[in-house]
């Protein structure tokens, strides 16, 4: 008996072509359904998940932004309850004033030393030469610097 | 394997039902050949077949080229609904049942003949062997596939196709003993 063409005539066997037909139609009409409810599940599915991931987004935007404006409504409440605090802070306060008032004459312009007091002063007793100018800016008043003009 | 297969799996994947119409004209012939030599009737086949080719569209998303083809990939599901269909129909009519020309060209002269008859002994003896013995037959001699589309179409390897087919042969040559004598 032989084999291959036994085999080969096996080959032939086909189904009914109306089958054929009938199968083919049903077949691609059903997926093409299918398919397109598919592809609305997923894009529904996928608009949910985007919009979830919005939505939480949002949240923990808000939550921050709440949180630091919170923060900074409540910071100097809670800080006026501290009596310690508060006292290291006028401390530092005063201590930065002081630094910006040396800054200042420190660095002014020879120009704008007619302004400062303690300039006139340094001005007037180098040009009479009766006395050292002051050490200090601290020492002389304004209303002093205008006697000593006035002399 | 149609030429420019893989382009028409892709676009058949994005829904083009044209693509897949052209892929169901090339294998339904190999697919519903291999249905009704495992289930013998040809109203069962044609069921089971257009089962197959339901679900390969329906789910056609989900074939990845894993490097063997499309093909293994229609056999691997028409195999399951064969074995699905044994599994809830207990009662089954023997392949001497199908008649030559529901099955074959109504112009097929050569079925009228003695190759006829021998072909009917072999499809009855082939109904007589293992599942995995029947399959690996029509696949590779039937449907001419290569032992690796085999492999891949019914989850085995190279080697274990190659042992199995020594088997079935084996076997058949065995069985196709027992009826001629039993005829004679």
């Amino acid at each position: 008996m032989d084999f291959h063409s036994i085999f080969k005539q096996l080959q032939k066997i086909e189904a009914d072509p109306g089958y054929v037909r009938r199968s083919r139609a049903i077949i691609l009409a059903q997926g093409e359904t299918s398919l397109l409810r598919v592809g609305l599940t997923r894009i529904f599915k996928e608009v949910l998940q985007s919009g979830s991931v919005l939505a939480l987004a949002s949240v923990v935007l808000v939550v921050v932004l709440g949180g630091v404006s919170a923060w900074r409504v409540l910071k100097p409440g809670l800080a006026a309850l501290d009596p310690a605090g508060l006292t290291a802070e006028a401390q530092a306060i005063d201590i930065q004033l002081e630094l910006a008032g040396v800054d200042y004459t420190e660095l002014v312009s020879p120009e704008s030393t007619l302004a400062d007091p303690a300039s006139v002063v340094k001005k007037v007793l180098r040009k009479e030469g009766e006395a050292p100018a002051p050490s200090s800016t601290e020492a002389v008043s304004v209303d002093e610097a205008l006697r000593l003009l006035a002399e | 394997m149609i030429d420019g297969e893989e382009k028409l799996i892709a676009r058949a994947i994005r829904g083009e039902s044209s693509a897949f119409g052209t892929l169901y004209d090339h294998y339904q012939p190999k697919i519903y050949r291999f249905v009704v030599l495992r289930v013998g009737r040809s109203e069962e086949a044609e069921d089971i077949t257009h089962h197959v080719f339901l679900n390969a569209w329906l789910h056609i998303r989900t074939y990845e080229n894993l490097g063997f083809p499309f093909s293994s990939w229609l056999y691997r599901i028409a195999r399951n609904s064969v074995i699905d269909h044994y599994r809830t129909k207990r009662e089954h009519v023997s392949i001497d049942a199908i008649d030559p020309d529901v099955v074959a060209h109504p112009d097929d002269l050569e079925a009228r003949t003695d190759r006829a008859i021998e072909g009917a002994l072999v499809r009855a003896a082939l109904a007589t062997l293992k599942e995995e013995h029947q399959e690996v037959i029509i696949m590779r001699f039937v449907e001419e596939l290569s032992i690796k589309e085999v492999a891949a179409a019914v989850e085995k390897t190279e080697g274990a196709i190659k042992l199995l087919q020594h088997r079935a042969i084996k076997e058949l040559k065995k069985k196709l003993g027992e009826r001629t004598k039993a005829k004679k």
